[in-house]
C-alpha cells in the first residue's frame, strides 16, 4: 500500500529560494539589525545623559558629573572626578573649585589666576553669559602644558580645558564656583560631547564653543 | 512558497550531496573545546607559575598568541581531519582571516568611536546586557552574517548543509580573535586571565557563528518561511547577550569560585550549543535523504508514458537477447520473404506493444 507521504511530496520545501525571496530574507535581517542598532543608539544617548550631581547648597545649582568617572582626591581642588578610560598621562577630568568672591569682575579675576597657575597658558576664547536664573557667568577656553611625573618618561602633555565660573551660595556664603573640564588635546574630541552635556545642564541651555 | 515547483525540479543526487555530513568538523570542534577548557584550567590553576619578568615584546607576542590560538587550533584540527575537501579547508581559513580583518576596520571603530562604549558601558550589569543586546551583538553578528551571505551563500562553495555551521564557526572565530586581542591588549602583563578571556570569547563566538551559518545553509538549500532568517538572527543576538551575561555572572562569583569558572560556564554552554546544532543538522540531513528517496519514487511514478521510449527499450532488450542466443542456421533456400508476411509480423508486433502498454499500471 502506498503511504500518503509518498503521494504528497512537498517539493517546494526542498527547493532553494528564488532570487527575490533570498533578497527579501536578507533585507529583513538588515532591518532587524538596523532596528536593534537604532535602539542601541537611543540607549547610548540616554546613558550618556545620566549624571550624578554635586550639590552646593539647598536650592542652589547642582553640578553634574559622569557617574562612571572615578573620584580622585587632590588638595588643590575641592572636587575632582577623572575618566578611568582616558589616556594614562592626563585622563579627562572635571574639577570644582569653591573660592572667595574676587573684588574685580569675575572673568578677569579668574583669567589672571589661571595665567599665574598654569604653564604655557594660551587663551582660546573668553566670554560672559547668563545662567538659567539670570546669574552672570564666565566661560573661558584655554590650553596649557602639563609636565607628567618623571617616572612616566613622557614629554609635556598639551591640555585643552574649559572653565565655567559663576557666583553661588555655599555653606551660607556667596562664593565663586569654578567648574573646570579638561582633557588631553588629543583626547578632546572624544570627551567634548560629555563636556557639552555638563555645561548645558549647568547653564540651562546649549553653550556654543 | 511558489506553487510552480514540482518534484521534477529536484534532483535526488543533489539532496544526497547536501545531506553529507562532515565528521571532521564536529570532531575538530569538540577537540578544540576540550583543549581550550584544559588550557584555561591549567592557566587558571596557576600550574605554570607565571613569570612576571617578561619583556614587552614577549608579552605582546603572548597576547597575540592567546587571542589567535583558539581559531588556529580549530583550523589545524579541521585541516588534519578533513583530508578530502581541500577547498573547504581553504575557505574556512580565508573566512577566519577576512572576518578578523573586517572586524578590526569596521566593527571596532563603530563600537569605540561611534557608540563610545568605553565611556558609559561599565555603569552596571544591566547596562552591559542591554548594550550587548542592542549594540555589540547586532554589529558583530551582522558582520559574520554579511560575510557568510555574500562570501559563501551565493556560489557553489556551500555544498552541504553542514558547510553552514563550518563556515559560520570559521568566521565567528575570526571575530573572536580580534575581540580577545582588544580585551587583553591593554594589559601590561600576561596573566592567566588573558588565556581565560580568549577561551571564553572563542567558545561563545563559535557557538553563535555555528547557528548563524546553519540558518543560512538551511535557507540556501530549502525554502524557509520569510521570518526564518531574521528570527534566527534575533535569536543569535539574544543568545550573545545571554551567553556573556552568564559568563560575567560566573566571573562575579570569582571570590567564591575558581578563577576559571567563567571559562567552564562558557565551555558548558558552547558544548550544549554544539550538541544541539549537531542534532539539528543530523535531523535535517535525514529529512533531505528521506526526501531524496521519496522524490525518486514520485518521479518514477509520475513519469509520463513514452511509446518511443518503450519501443527503444524493447529494441534494446531484443538486441540483448539476440546477442545471447546463437544465430539461426542459414536458410536452405534463399527465397526472399513475402511482403504479406512482413506486414503481418509488423502488425502483430504493434498489437503486442499496445497490449503491453495497456497492462502497465
Amino acid at each position: 500500500m502506498t503511504r500518503p507521504d509518498d503521494l504528497f511530496v512537498d517539493a517546494s520545501a526542498y527547493h532553494p529560494p528564488g532570487k527575490w525571496e533570498a533578497r527579501a530574507g536578507n533585507l529583513l535581517v538588515l532591518v532587524v539589525a538596523g532596528l536593534l542598532l537604532l535602539g542601541g543608539w537611543m540607549f547610548k544617548d540616554w546613558m550618556q545623559d545620566q549624571f550624578r550631581y554635586l550639590a552646593l547648597a539647598e536650592g542652589e545649582i547642582a553640578i553634574p558629573y559622569p557617574p562612571a568617572w572615578a573620584l580622585q582626591s587632590d588638595p588643590t581642588v575641592d572636587f575632582r572626578v577623572v575618566d578611568p578610560t582616558g589616556p594614562g598621562l592626563f585622563p579627562a577630568r572635571e574639577e570644582v573649585r569653591i573660592l572667595a568672591l574676587p573684588e574685580m569682575p569675575q572673568p578677569d579675576a579668574w583669567t589672571l589666576q589661571r595665567v599665574a597657575a598654569l604653564d604655557d597658558y594660551v587663551e582660546l576664547s573668553h566670554k560672559t553669559l547668563a545662567l538659567g536664573d539670570g546669574r552672570p557667568a564666565a566661560l573661558l577656553e584655554y590650553a596649557y602644558a602639563v609636565k607628567p611625573p618623571p617616572d612616566q618618561g613622557a614629554s609635556l602633555v598639551a591640555v585643552h580645558a574649559i572653565d565655567l565660573a559663576f557666583p553661588a551660595r555655599y555653606e551660607g556664603e556667596e562664593k565663586l564656583v569654578v567648574v573646570t573640564l579638561a582633557a588631553e588635546a588629543s583626547d578632546w574630541d572624544r570627551v567634548r560631547p560629555t563636556f557639552q552635556r555638563i555645561l548645558q545642564r549647568i547653564v540651562g541651555k546649549s553653550v556654543g564653543w | 512558497m511558489s506553487p510552480d515547483v514540482s518534484i521534477h525540479d529536484i534532483q535526488p543526487d543533489d539532496l544526497r550531496r547536501i545531506a553529507r555530513n562532515r565528521r571532521s568538523f564536529w570532531a575538530a570542534l569538540a577537540l578544540t573545546a576540550v583543549i581550550i577548557l584544559g588550557a584555561g584550567m591549567v592557566a587558571g590553576g596557576g600550574w605554570w607559575g607565571w613569570s612576571q619578568a617578561l619583556s614587552e615584546t614577549l608579552v605582546w607576542a603572548l597576547h597575540v598568541g592567546a587571542a589567535v590560538a583558539p581559531g588556529l587550533v580549530w583550523l589545524g584540527f579541521f585541516a588534519l581531519l578533513e583530508r578530502e575537501d581541500e577547498g573547504g579547508r581553504r575557505v574556512a581559513f580565508l573566512l577566519w582571516i577576512i572576518t578578523a580583518a573586517l572586524y578590526l576596520v569596521t566593527v571596532q571603530p563603530l563600537l569605540a568611536r561611534v557608540f563610545q562604549l568605553d565611556a558609559w558601558l561599565f555603569m552596571g550589569w544591566w547596562a552591559d546586557i542591554l548594550a550587548d543586546f542592542l549594540i555589540v551583538a547586532p554589529l558583530e553578528m551582522l558582520l559574520v552574517y554579511l560575510i557568510l551571505r555574500y562570501g559563501v551563500y551565493p556560489g557553489e562553495t556551500m555544498r552541504r548543509l553542514v558547510d553552514g555551521p563550518l563556515f559560520g564557526v570559521a568566521s565567528a572565530l575570526g571575530a573572536a580573535a580580534i575581540v580577545s586581542l582588544i580585551a587583553v591588549w591593554p594589559n601590561a602583563l600576561f596573566t592567566p586571565d588573558d588565556v581565560l578571556v580568549a577561551g571564553e570569547r572563542a567558545l561563545g563566538y563559535a557557538a553563535l557563528g555555528g547557528w548563524l551559518g546553519y540558518a543560512l545553509a538551511r535557507n540556501r538549500f530549502s525554502r524557509t518561511p520569510g521570518y526564518y532568517l531574521p528570527g534566527v538572527f534575533l535569536l543569535v543576538v539574544s543568545l550573545h547577550a545571554l551567553f556573556y551575561a552568564l559568563v560575567r555572572g560566573a566571573h562575579a562569583l570569582a571570590f567564591a569560585a575558581p578563577l576559571y569558572s567563567g571559562l567552564v560556564t562558557a565551555a558548558i554552554l558552547a558544548l550544549l550549543s554544539f550538541a544541539l546544532l549537531a542534532w539539528r543538522v543530523r535531523k535535517r540531513n535525514r529529512a533531505f535523504l528521506n526526501m531524496a528517496a521519496r522524490v525518486e519514487i514520485a518521479q518514477e511514478r509520475e513519469r509520463p508514458p513514452s511509446l518511443l521510449g518503450d519501443v527503444l527499450q524493447m529494441a534494446d532488450a531484443r538486441a540483448f537477447e539476440g546477442a545471447r542466443t546463437p544465430p539461426p542456421p542459414p536458410p536452405t533456400s534463399p527465397t526472399p520473404p513475402r511482403e504479406e508476411d512482413e506486414l503481418a509480423s509488423l502488425k502483430r508486433s504493434w498489437e503486442a506493444l499496445i497490449a503491453e502498454q495497456e497492462e502497465k499500471p
